[in-house]
């Protein structure tokens, strides 16, 4: 059963720029279940759209950053409801209650002046407002040994903490309602491989005892292939391919995708790697038809003309591409 | 090598001895702030070590010691964020004529031009694909295949690489890694590559030097020290690498570490309290390298074998 339901989503950055508008089209027109109790890897390049995508899906909309079209829906308490149809003040009420954030720095999402107990008090206490300050400290000191981290890093500042311990404190930061959802945007890119496995770690132990949905963005493949159990492929703003992730890594469908799967070093194999020709579009200026075809070495007249709509070719398994849904028809007749 | 550090003296490079060959490409990897940035730096004598020596082979052969060694025997760097490296507000162009004009490379300015053109189709590129042209209206990749130019414009015999592409779009990073390759084998240089990235370093490197807190733990060929690690930080840091083949998902768990200054302060083996086959003599004296098969390996439990 899904618990974020995303309908021809369409957000775009519009910019002002000394009398010439620019329209970055972070996010057009994206198609998107998550499933309860599953993790679900987006990974794509930077400039791709994967951190807005995250962004609008947390309801955090805001200029220039707009919604262009297309909903977002929760599902909570066995209601569905329409994120973008709420007031303003009743989607913050979700916010950590039934969808919470992991961003890439925790050293600028943790208030630097306040210890981090000040912090647990600034972030949470509104959302349970039975407890007092006391209860508030109590109760996070005990979430936080359930989490196997020191308890005593709520007395110190987060300057006071190593990169990898902050991150992990935002992690018991973000669990500490139980969200239904949680969205990790770039968690160990800034860590160094060691500390990072540990902050993975992390986040699935808390996955798999909260039961809840876990939303990677990444970049790294490598990090996809260990925790996700779907993956979704973005290239410019939209989501081209998206499979369980065995599918992606053995089967992927997508020129773009196998082009990033193909170039992956690997341990034990010296083999060439080929990358894709060419750089990723600027997303003020996307070309026509499917935004890949430029660097695409199969593309057709099709291609050039028409955006390929997605297309199922497997047990949850969908494309978005003209080549692959022409092999198919093919192959049906 | 020795720096001030909240009243700490942290030795960020200690003891180390390496040799980089012409025609190789030698992987210096390790996590941040175990001192390979250091390290760098002194190899292009922007730092002068506290004791020890550097020593590069000029073109004539001689053997040069000391500063100013990337203008005496060719030694140049590429640095990780091609947006940094070059002035957002000056035209790339004006880079090449300038070391044109410091390296004396050209009489006039139609030499120059030829001489910057046939050094960027070095890296694919053309004098045309430059001309006129900021920073910003290049792509990542191309703008680092541009500092890359920069760099063999005065015929290097050492290109030192820091981190060249973790700013790169992973679409196209592998097609920078074998533009390496590709200069070695055809111009004869020595590359030594800086990463934390050990996929990429296996995959382009011929021999590898792994640091940890200020020593090179671990030095050999590339299939030696990543496919069979010996020393158990390696070992660690190859485990916590993630695969993209599925059937190595990872199924154990790991101990984090205690603080960074508490490591590099450490009198025996700076692993030690990680280590999990740490032993006594570990915690006392520093081990030394031991040669297995031409590789060096810096730990106790081998010298006891030997």
């Amino acid at each position: 059963m899904w618990v974020i339901k995303v309908e021809q989503l369409k957000s775009s950055y519009i910019l002002d720029m000394f009398g010439t508008r620019k329209v970055v089209q972070a996010v057009n027109d994206v198609n998107l279940e998550i499933q309860e109790n599953e993790v679900y890897g987006i990974a794509g390049e930077s400039g791709s759209g994967k951190t807005t995508l995250v962004k609008t899906l947390f309801g955090d909309v805001q200029p220039p950053l707009r919604l262009i079209s297309g909903k977002v829906k929760y599902r909570f308490d066995e209601k569905e409801v329409d994120l973008f149809a709420l007031k303003p003040e009743e989607r913050r009420a979700f916010r950590w209650s039934f969808i919470s954030y992991v961003p890439q720095s925790s050293m600028s999402s943790l208030n630097p002046v306040v210890k981090l107990k000040g912090t647990f008090n600034d972030f949470l206490g509104s959302h349970v407002p039975q407890y007092g300050k006391k209860d508030m400290v109590e109760s996070a000191r005990k979430h936080l040994v359930d989490l196997g981290l020191p308890p005593n890093v709520l007395e110190v500042y987060p300057h006071q903490l190593s990169g990898g311990m902050r991150q992990r404190v935002m992690i018991a930061l973000a669990s500490f309602l139980s969200p239904r959802v949680m969205i990790a945007d770039e968690p160990v890119t800034a860590l160094d491989v060691v500390v990072s496995r540990g902050v993975l770690q992390l986040l699935i132990e808390v996955q798999e005892r909260q039961q809840n949905a876990l939303v990677m963005v990444t970049h790294d493949m490598g990090v996809l292939a260990n925790i996700a159990d779907r993956v979704g492929i973005m290239y410019a703003g939209k989501i081209i391919e998206e499979a369980k992730v065995e599918d992606i890594f053995e089967r992927p469908q997508h020129p773009y995708t196998q082009y990033l799967i193909n170039s992956l070093p690997k341990f034990g194999d010296k083999k060439m790697r080929e990358s894709a020709p060419g750089a990723p579009p600027s997303l003020v200026d996307l070309p026509s038809g499917c935004a890949f075809h430029p660097r695409c070495r199969y593309a057709m007249e099709k291609c050039r003309a028409e955006v390929p709509v997605s297309e199922i070719v497997g047990e949850q398994h969908r494309v978005a591409c003209w080549l692959v849904q022409e092999a198919d028809h093919r192959h049906d007749s | 090598m020795g720096s001030m550090f909240s009243r700490l003296r942290i030795t960020a490079v200690d003891r180390v001895s390496l040799r980089v060959g012409a025609g190789e490409i030698f992987g210096l990897a390790g996590e941040s702030g175990c001192g390979k940035s250091t390290l760098a730096r002194m190899i292009l004598g922007f730092e002068e070590p506290t004791s020890g020596t550097i020593i590069h082979r000029g073109k004539d052969g001689q053997a040069i010691v000391g500063r100013k060694v990337w203008r005496k025997a060719g030694v140049q760097a590429v640095f990780q964020n091609p947006f940094e490296t070059f002035n957002p507000l000056r035209q790339v162009e004006r880079y090449f004529f300038e070391a044109v004009d410091n390296f004396q490379l050209a009489d006039n300015k139609k030499e120059a031009k030829e001489r910057i053109d046939a050094t960027l189709q070095l890296v694919g590129l053309d004098y045309d694909a430059i001309a006129g042209r900021y920073p910003s209206e290049f792509s990542g990749g191309q703008l680092q295949r541009v500092s890359i130019a920069r760099s063999l414009l005065n015929e290097p015999a050492l290109l030192i690489a820091d981190e060249p592409v973790s700013m790169v779009d992973a679409s196209i990073r592998m097609s920078i890694m074998n533009l390496f390759r590709e200069l070695v084998d055809r111009l004869g240089l020595g590359v030594v590559y800086i990463t934390h990235d050990l996929a990429t370093a296996y995959y382009v490197c011929d021999r590898i030097a792994i640091m940890f807190r200020g020593n090179i733990v671990d030095t050999g060929n590339v299939e030696n020290v990543l496919m069979d690690p010996k020393h158990p930080y390696v070992k660690l840091l190859r485990d916590c690498i993630p695969d993209t083949d599925l059937a190595k998902r990872w199924t154990t768990k790991i101990q984090l570490s205690e603080s960074d200054t508490e490591e590099y302060l450490r009198v025996g083996c700076k692993f030690a309290g990680r280590c999990p086959q740490v032993m006594d003599i570990c915690r006392r004296e520093m081990p030394l390298d031991i040669d297995i098969n031409g590789e060096q390996v810096k730990c106790h439990l081998f010298q006891k074998a030997a």
